[in-house]
Order: C-alpha cells, then structure tokens, then sequence
C-alpha cells in the first residue's frame, strides 16, 4: 500500500500515537544518501532522520503543502505564513508518490478530513519481477513474453483460417513433391541409365512424372502466393485499422506522450513487420520444420549410417552458426545505427539549410557529415569483415557431411551395398535439407523483430484509456451554462497547474481569460473541452458534469479557433465540410460570407474548390484564420472558444477577422484567450489567472478600478507598446 | 536588462539550512531564499552560476573557485542535492526488451535495475568521457568514460551512443 513506510508501525510506537500517512525520502542537503521518513499524525507532520525525530511541524500552521521538482531530485515544502519550509528531500522516482502525499494533506487541509489513498499506486510495479512499469503503459516489458504477442498475431491471422491452411498445405505438398522427384531420379538412373533397361513404356512414364512435378509445384505456389499474401494484407489491414481506430480515440495526454513520428512508425513500420511475419516468416518457420522432418525420414529409411554421416557436421555447424552471430549481432547493429545516425544528420542539415546559408556554415557541415559518414564506411567495413570471414567457415563446416557422404557412400557403390540411382536421390536430399535448414538458423532474430513490433502494436492497443466515456454517459443538447467547482488539475501529478478554480458562466456570456504565460489559461479550456480530466473537483454544462456527458455530444456542440488553424489537404470545401459533412453549398457560403472568407475565396481561381494543399500552403495566416471561424460557423455551436485566434496577425487582417469573430460570438458562450488585452475589452467578464488560481474576475473597468494583477497587465502592454511605437 | 550582471564573489554571503534552503545576503540585503542554476552543467558546472530570487536574476557568479572556501562548501552542497546525477559506478547487465533497455547498475544509493525507454534519446554522449542516462522514471545518471566498464557492457553502450 502506497503512503506507507516499511517503517510506519516503528513510527507510531516511537511517537506513540497512529499515523495516516507516512513515507521515506533518501537525500540530504548535501547530496548525500539518508535514510530518512516523514509521517503524518492526526495533527502533526514529523521528520524522521535514522529513526529518531528531527522536525514536528503542527498542520494547522501550513498554509500550503506542494513539491518542487529539481533537476535531478525533489523537496517537499511547506508554506507557512511568513516563510516556505523545505521538509525534505528525495530522488525523482519518488516524485509522484510525494505529490500524491501533498493531494492527502490539501485536501485534509480544506476539508478536515484525511482520504484514504485510493489504492491506485502512483508508480506501478511489477508484479512479477519488481520492476517499474514505464508510466505511459501498463506492460512490465521485462518480464513480457515475446511468444505472447506472436501467438496474438497468429491467433489474429486465424480469422482467415481457409487461406491461411489452404497456403500452409500447399507449401507442405511442394516439399514433398521435391522428395517425390528427388526419390524419381533415383529410379530413373537404377532402371534405366545404369542398368540399360530397353523397358520404354516404364521411361516414359518416370519421364511423365518428372515433367508432371514441375507443373504441379508451378500451380502450388500460385495457390501458396495468392493465399499467403491474401491472409498479410487482410491481418495488416486489421492491425493497421484496430490501430488507428485506437490512436483516433486515445486522449489527448495519451496522444501527445508519443511524438507524431513515433505513431507513424507503429502504424506504418511495425505492422509490416507483422505482415511480413504471416505472409512469411511465420508460415514458412512451420513448412521448412515439416521438410526437414520429412526429409531427414527418408534418408534415415535409405540409409542411416550415412545419414549420420551427414547430420554431424550439421549439428556442428549450427553451433558455429550460433557463435557466429552472436560475433557480428554487435557490428551489424552498429552499422545500423550509425547509418541511422547519418541519416538524421543529413536530415538535420538539409532541412535547415537556409540556416547553413546565413551563418555560412557550409564547410563545417560538410566536416560534420563527412564525419558520420565516415563512422558508417568503417562500421560497415567490420561487420562485413565478420560475415565475409566467419560465414564461409561456417558453411564448410556444414557440407563436411556431403564429403564424408562420397566417400562413404561412393565405397558402399562400389562394394555394392548401395546403389548408384540411391546415391543420387541421397545427395539431391542433402542438397534439399541445408536450404531449411540454413534458414531456420536466421529465425529468432526474425522472431525477435517480429516480437517487438508485435509488442509495440499491442503496447498501443492495450493501452488504459484515463479519458472515458461512462456507460451511462448522456447524449445533451447544451444551452451553455457553465461552471467550474474547486477543480484542480496538473499534466503531471507533481506539478499542478491550475488549483481551486471556482467560477460560474451563464449562457450567452463572453468570458476573456488572461493572465501571464503558462498560467493555466489553454489548460483551462482543454479541461471545457474534456480533453483531459480534471484531478479533482468538477465542470458542469447546465448543472451536468461533462464526465456524465459522452464525449462526442460535447465535443460536438463545442467550436474553436486557435491560433495556428490546422487545415487538411484537399480543397476550401473539404475543409469547411470538415465541421459539418452534410452541410449544403447555402449554408457553407453563408458561413464564409459571416467569417470574411468569402471575398477571398472568390478570387481564387476554383473557388470553394480550389486545392490549398497540405496544411494550407496556399492561404495567409488570416485567410487560413477566416477558414477556421468559418467552420465554427457552420458547426453552430453552444460554446465557443477563442485561443489566440487573432494573435501574430496584421491590423488590417486583424479588423476583418474581429469583425468575423463579433458576428461569430453573438448569443454563444465564449471563452476567449487573447495575448493583446485591448482585444478582450467587450467580454462581459474577465477571468485572471495567476500561479494556477483565479485572483481576479470582473470587466475590464472594474478590474482597471482594483489596479490589481490585471491592472499590472495592462499597464505593461501599453508601455511596450509605446516603445515599440517610439522606436518605430 | 540584457546585461550580464556578474556578481562580485567576495560580496556573496550564502547560507544553507539543514532542509536544503539556500539564503543570500549581499550588499546588505537579505534574501531568504534564492535559487541557483547551472547554466552549463555539462560543460562548466561550477561556471556561470546564475542567482534567481522569485522569477528574477540577481546576477551570475562567473567561478565558483573564484568564492571563498566555506562559501564554495555551501554552494557545492546545495548544487549537489538540486543537480542529484549519481555516478554509475558498475553495470553489471544490459538487456534490450522490447524496445526498452534494462540495465543493472550500482551507483552511490546501492544496486537497482534501471529501464530505459527510446535509449537513443535517453542516453546521451556529452562529452568523450561523460554519458549521461535518464531513466523511466526521471533519474538521473552519469557514466564517466567507458574504459572502466568490462567489455561486453561497453559494447552494448557504445549501440545507443
């Protein structure tokens, strides 16, 4: 149980009374390891230091309990009323556990009441090994078996199980019409090339055969390539589809914990590898084991001295093999990382080469390439220096058993205990065993690819969702009354962002949210919003609690103009349909005629359907802007929210678009964030955000009355202002 | 300002209280609490210490050798629990699982297992000599040049370097 100390009992015996929480922290203010523990009494917070008491601090005297993080610790602190207090210090990795002891005394702080912590450990571990389990995924990939998540992919391919067998058992019959038409030749030189049999019919009739077996493998292998590549792509597009369709609805904190390319990568990258497993790896692994048996069968029915003979030095070999890779598992990984290396380097340089240009840096990157690149030649001369050394050797090893097979299956000839058609067959199926085998060798490093592919796909798809709708979640036509009650919230448990916001918000109503940077002001409309859950406290739309309300009915009634409008690739029309897919061509021109839009959308050559390219390209930031509240136009919705949405634009665009947002803003809540204050002065009400709390809430005049932190706000801008101007 | 303001060495009186709290008293003013930030805590950790009050800059100490010797005492104390990097003294196994990087390491708080997620990110070749590593966790670690380590641990290293 977490907030408990190994040491929690001896505690309460030394101060003689119980504790609710308590737990241990290991630095000194020198840097040093302790052994150290804090406790909390029914009235008291206690510092331990090697089991004797060196603090007691009285909690109705702490004004504040909160944690710090440093750079490479934390300290818990205590503000009192003249002083803040360092209790104690610890490693990062106990930083979520003190912010979870922090929460415990807040809220025995405002309520008088010490929770129990709710059983969900801030940090999990391991159940098995002991190990932490990586914060954003609830797989210990320690002690994960790899066979688990091959096994799921396999168990996934089963839901194509007729082509699936149907490739299988086609596979399997061509390596058994390989040992017919091995076992063929034999005859064919026994019958009739050594014993010059004039038996015509019978020649013809292996000669049939001999022709027949090409066919037949020629029509196995279309039926084994249609099915197996039938089975990947379908077991591709499922995983691709079951992936996607789980990144699209993951929540934003989720979503934004991997960056963009690393999904690509998981999308993209890793379902191949599974794909290439099924139609592969995966099914051939089963048909080259299922050969060698038969194979091995066959010469031991013919022969099994010489197949001995044979099977020796294979085993052998595959020892060396392993041995071998083991060696240049290392070099070639290098290789591949520097080539990775390289790759971004040259990367980096050419996309900022405008950059090189400016500073004239041309030489020195070229120095900086050359230099990986040269990492890369030399890495890649070693590990082919292994392969090309160790390989051959190797391979001798191997078909030592085909030299001991001549010279003990050629004096069996000649002394006539064996015959000559039998020694062909014999080779051609030695010749037919070290292809399998020769693979087998190379599998598990596939298997491991294919594993850890396989893991991080399933990492995605197994993934605990923190932002869920809940079974009776309703579907709500929203008026726009909103309300915040003593709602906490932090990205991370440790850092708080936004504490005790307490506000109501009648419909209708235009609410300016201001503050310093990275104050909570986007935070708070992310938690409007619901792409986050707030830590505690709640939201209400018209007295409900957003958790009670599905996300797509809120979402849906909710526009939003940011700063930097994202636009898809496709046409105008495509774009504004992006908020609403059924609207008609009135009300999607009606829409850009409200945002402004409309004039310039004119003047483009294919008018609403003119193509405006990847994110954009084609538009200004103010056009690309008037899109943007275009589409919260045709959305029609009950909140609307404002971020920035007429920041780093000209005054001239910043008049059209002021006067969109006016007609766009009429009878609909708005929560506007807006960097320029002057911009904010027709809200009705203006909420001002410092250090995570609302510190003032009034109009623009009233708070220019306080002269409080807005005030100081103002006043600031319009002195920058001057002096740009004067400097102007 | 946009000016460097260096702070006169001798004119700096810090003080640190057994909690960690780190105190200035300098031309005759008292500032109970101050923070002090590397501003190269690779290349020059014990240069260009920056002295913050709240959300502004006192000034910078270029040297901290340049203090006198108590003084230098305090300061290191303080930056040794802020900038808390143990030093990897041993790795005894490194193991790649599924992507992530298991290490067994001992450094100065005993022995531990490590996890290491997108290692070549999290384990970074600052200098020649001086590696740092930083865990699932946020920890911190260093690893001061890979001679020491035996050589099927350097090997593994050098692949996220």
């Amino acid at each position: 149980m977490h907030l408990m100390s190994p040491d929690h009992q001896k505690m309460e015996q030394i101060l003689g009374q119980s504790l609710h929480y308590s737990l241990d922290y290991n630095l000194n203010a020198h840097g040093k390891p302790v052994n150290g523990s804090v406790a909390v009494s029914g009235q008291e917070f206690i510092l331990f230091r090697d089991g004797i008491i060196t603090k007691r601090i009285p909690l109705h005297e702490v004004n504040e309990f909160k944690v710090a993080q440093l750079v490479g610790s934390g300290a818990l602190q205590a503000v009192l009323p003249e002083r803040t207090d360092q209790l104690c210090i610890f490693t990062q990795d106990l930083l979520p556990v003190f912010a979870d002891l922090t929460k415990m005394l807040e809220y025995h702080r405002e309520t008088g009441v010490f929770p129990t912590p709710d059983g969900e450990e801030p940090v999990k571990i391991c159940p098995k090994c002991g190990l932490v389990i990586p914060e954003q995924t609830n797989i210990c990939f320690h002690c994960a078996p790899k066979g688990k998540y091959l096994w799921r992919i396999v168990k996934l391919s089963l839901r194509y199980k007729a082509t699936l067998i149907a490739a299988l058992i086609a596979t399997m019959v061509i390596q058994l019409l390989w040992v017919v038409f091995t076992y063929i030749k034999g005859i064919v030189v026994d019958n009739y090339v050594t014993s010059g049999s004039q038996d015509f019919t019978g020649l013809l009739l292996m000669i049939g055969g001999y022709l027949l077996i090409p066919l037949l493998l020629f029509g196995l292998e279309y039926i084994n390539e249609r099915c197996s590549s039938y089975t990947a792509a379908q077991v591709g597009r499922d995983l691709r589809s079951i992936l996607f369709e789980r990144i699209q609805y993951q929540s934003m904190k989720n979503a934004t914990k991997r960056p963009t390319g690393e999904q690509i990568k998981r999308i993209a990258n890793d379902t191949e590898k599974v794909q290439d497993f099924v139609s592969y790896h995966g099914k051939e692994a089963v048909v080259r084991v299922f050969s060698i048996a038969v194979l091995l069968t066959v010469m031991f029915w013919m022969n099994w001295k010489l197949t001995c003979w044979i099977v020796l030095p294979i085993i052998a070999g595959f020892f060396i093999t392993k041995f071998i890779f083991k060696r240049i598992r290392h070099p070639f990984r290098l290789n591949w990382k520097t080539y990775s290396k390289m790759e971004s380097v040259l990367y980096d340089i050419l996309s900022g080469i405008t950059a090189v240009k400016v500073f004239g840096t041309e030489k020195r990157e070229i120095r900086h390439y050359s230099g990986y690149s040269k990492k890369y030649a030399h890495s890649m001369y070693v590990a082919n220096f292994y392969w090309f050394v160790l390989f051959p050797v190797s391979n001798f090893v191997v078909t030592l058993g085909e030299y001991c097979y001549l010279y003990f299956g050629g004096n069996d000839v000649l002394r006539g205990l064996l015959s000559f058609g039998e020694m062909v067959t014999f080779l051609s199926c030695i010749g037919l065993l070290y292809g399998p085998l020769n693979w087998l060798m190379q599998l598990p490093r596939q298997l491991a690819q294919t594993a850890v592919s396989a893991g991080k796909i399933f990492e995605i798809i197994d993934e605990k969702e923190d932002v869920l709708d809940r079974e009776d979640a309703v579907e709500k036509d929203i008026e726009g009354n909103v309300s915040f009650e003593h709602v906490h919230f932090g990205y991370k448990i440790y850092s708080p962002v936004l504490k005790d916001i307490s506000f109501s918000v009648k419909k209708g109503e235009m609410i300016g949210i201001v503050g310093p940077s990275g104050v909570g002001k986007s935070t708070m409309i992310n938690l409007i919003m619901r792409l986050y859950d707030v830590s505690s406290g709640k939201i209400l739309i018209d007295g409900t609690d957003i958790r009670d309300i599905s996300q797509h009915s809120l979402r849906s009634q909710i526009g939003v103009v940011l700063q930097d409008t994202y636009l898809f690739d496709g046409t105008v029309w495509d774009n504004l349909l992006y908020a609403k897919p059924d609207a008609t061509m009135e009300e999607v021109v009606r829409a850009a005629k409200i945002a402004n839009a409309h004039d310039f959308i004119c003047k483009m050559p294919d008018g609403y359907q003119e193509y405006i390219g990847s994110r954009g390209y084609k538009l200004s930031g103010g056009e690309k802007q008037r899109i943007a509240i275009a589409r919260a136009i045709l959305r029609d919705p009950k909140i609307l929210i404002l971020d920035e949405a007429t920041a780093s634009l000209d005054t001239e665009t910043e008049k059209l678009i002021q006067e969109a947002l006016k007609n766009l803003t009429r009878n609909r809540t708005t929560f506007a964030i807006a960097h320029r204050l002057s911009t904010l002065q027709n809200a009705d009400r203006l909420i001002v955000l410092n250090e995570g709390r609302i510190v003032e809430i009034g109009t623009h005049e009233e708070l220019l009355r306080h002269k409080s932190v807005y005030y100081n706000l103002v006043m600031a801008q319009r002195q920058t202002s001057k002096l740009s101007k004067e400097s102007a | 300002m946009n000016d460097i303001q260096l702070l006169d060495p001798a004119a700096l009186c810090f003080s640190l209280d057994e909690n960690g709290i780190i105190s200035l008293r300098y031309q005759d003013k008292d500032y109970p609490s101050v923070q002090l930030v590397r501003l190269f805590p690779f290349r020059a950790k014990d240069e260009y210490i920056a002295v913050r009050v709240e959300k502004e800059e006192l000034g910078i100490i270029e040297k901290i050798s340049a203090m006198p010797r108590d003084q230098q005492a305090i300061l290191n104390d303080y930056l040794s629990y802020k900038y808390f990097i143990p030093k990897i003294e041993k790795i005894k196994k490194v193991e790649e699982k599924l992507g992530y990087v298991y290490m067994d390491i001992h450094t100065v708080m005993g022995d531990k297992t490590i996890c290491i997620a997108d290692a070549s990110t999290n384990v970074r070749q600052i200098k020649e000599d001086y590696i740092t590593i930083i865990d699932v966790q946020g920890n911190r670690y260093y690893l001061e040049g890979l001679e020491g380590l035996e050589k099927k641990t350097r090997r593994a290293i050098e692949l996220y370097l």
